[in-house]
């Protein structure tokens, strides 16, 4: 293969993957991602060794570099980003270049951070512009821990089939379930771990860790469809107008800024393995997302911004099938 | 200008089913506000003469369930626009495109050149549904590639509106 004949080879396995990424099968889109990276990165041997010049030389690098990180090979994508920033590229490809290493940055940190993640915990990570000002970065995860305590104990309200409060504290239960049992251990100033239940308390009862569970379970499960916008999904597991809002409002705050945050990464465990989301909805996103968000619960926002609940019906109308209209 | 034109438009490395998919989201966006094939499209930049948007594909609930990301939908529905519009429009003929973040670069070149010699960055941008918002997206992404200038190869920014339709497409020189 000639080095066209590679790139497009490339281009067309990374077309595949974004599919498969598309269907929810992330699995696959990585593997198909790592054959892209293959041929990417023959392509671009290939142009510098017959020294076709720029930008071609570091364009093929820099794609190669994005697409070993989407393959979640990073040490490649590092490699492939350092060789293409030593060629002095554009401003602009050398910033995207910089923000590529801060986000394999993180992924490492990520991934020897905290080896042992538990049934009860969650990662928090932040990444981003503010990399060089750590106490910007330390102040935005602060701000989403006290997001991810309030997603907490909305959840279990849900899962404990609470009705949705309006205003007021949580009952007396859900107090006593987070008393002692939220805890937070900084593993960087830009990663936690929360865990949602001590060990060597009354809350290691098999009842309350598999609520626990449930809690991270279905704040991550949650986040990511908010963050794909797979709105009907979403309400599908809510099924509950007020809860289903207040939780995309919470997902809004959670959401990265696009100014210190580009990306915010929860990593949990779920059925024994590690699974990290990456959330890079910004918040501005979420505007339209929330406005959307209305037309699957049964609310229509009228002219003067009041809201009317309209309930829906689904079933089939008998008669009128019946004589064929 | 026919939307199903992005099935044929020579894109080297694109297969059939991700060109469908643009063509599909172009679609959507404009089913989504009310507009049907035929819609007159505003054209500011290379050229101000309207362009006419023709397209035959039904727009159906399938497909309505499966682009229900909107965001993601004007992206790509903008990706689909902005191929055709430069394929009419300037002196290129093809486009490449090379992988960036979660998504791809566009390129356009020239039949036989050599890849990315010679091409141009095509910057491109959507927006569902806010007129207004058009110029302020043009100056935002004309800052973005303002750098691309220093290495000498030519820029384009295309921004794509959906509720009126419109396309302003703007080159950016290099020095």
């Amino acid at each position: 293969m000639n080095i066209v004949e590679l790139h497009n080879k490339a281009m067309k396995l990374a077309d595949e993957a974004d599919f498969q990424i598309r269907i929810g099968n992330k699995k696959k889109a990585q593997k198909l991602y790592a054959k892209a990276y293959f041929f990417e990165k023959e392509a671009s041997s290939g142009a510098v060794y017959e020294h076709v010049g720029e930008p071609s030389e570091t364009v093929l690098l820099k794609s190669a570099a994005f697409l070993a990180f989407d393959a979640k090979l990073f040490e490649e994508s590092e490699k492939m980003a350092r060789i293409a920033l030593s060629r002095k590229p554009s401003k602009e490809m050398e910033e995207e270049l910089n923000t590529l290493l801060k986000s394999i940055h993180v992924e490492r940190r990520l991934s020897v951070g905290r080896n042992s993640l538990k049934a009860n915990e969650i990662l928090i990570a932040v990444a981003g512009q503010g990399d060089n000002q750590e106490q910007a970065l330390k102040d935005d995860l602060e701000d989403r821990i006290k997001i991810f305590n309030k997603m907490a104990v909305r959840a279990a309200e849900w899962g404990k089939n609470i009705a949705y409060r309006q205003s007021g504290r949580p009952s007396k239960e859900i107090q006593e379930l987070f008393r002692h049992n939220l805890s937070i251990a900084r593993e960087t100033p830009q990663v936690v771990t929360m865990r949602l239940a001590q060990e060597g308390t009354e809350s290691t009862s098999p009842e309350c860790r598999a609520q626990v569970k449930m809690i991270v379970d279905d704040i991550a499960t949650n986040l990511d469809l908010a963050n794909q916008g797979k709105l009907s999904d979403l309400f599908e597991r809510f099924k509950d107008r007020l809860y289903f809002e207040n939780f995309l409002t919470l997902a809004k705050e959670f959401a990265p800024d696009g100014e210190n945050v580009d990306s915010v990464i929860i990593t949990y465990l779920k059925k024994g393995k590690k699974v990290p989301i990456r959330l890079t909805r910004q918040k501005r996103d979420y505007k339209e997302i929330i406005r959307d968000a209305q037309s699957y619960c049964g609310v229509v926002k009228k002219d003067h911004g009041s809201k009317a609940n309209i309930n829906t019906i689904k079933g089939t109308l008998s008669a009128s099938n019946l004589s064929g209209k | 200008m026919i939307i199903e034109e992005i099935l044929t438009a020579n894109i080297p490395g694109i297969s059939k089913g991700t060109a469908s998919y643009l063509c599909e989201n172009a679609v959507a966006c404009l089913h989504r506000q009310n507009h049907q094939s035929g819609v007159k499209m505003t054209c500011q930049g290379l050229n101000s003469q309207p362009e006419v948007i023709e397209w035959a594909i039904l727009f159906t609930n399938q497909m309505n369930r499966s682009l229900n990301d909107q965001e993601v939908a004007t992206e790509h529905g903008a990706v689909c626009i902005s191929i055709l519009y430069a394929l009419h429009y300037t002196e290129y003929t093809i486009v490449q495109r090379s992988r960036k973040g979660t998504g791809f670069d566009y390129w356009l070149g020239k039949k036989d050149d050599i890849l990315f010699q010679n091409s141009a960055r095509m910057e491109v941008s959507g927006i569902f549904n806010g007129e207004k918002k058009v110029k302020e997206r043009v100056t935002q992404k004309l800052k973005q590639v303002e750098s691309s200038d220093k290495t000498g190869f030519p820029a384009f920014v295309s921004v794509v509106e959906f509720s009126q339709p419109g396309i302003t497409f703007v080159k950016k020189c290099s020095v």
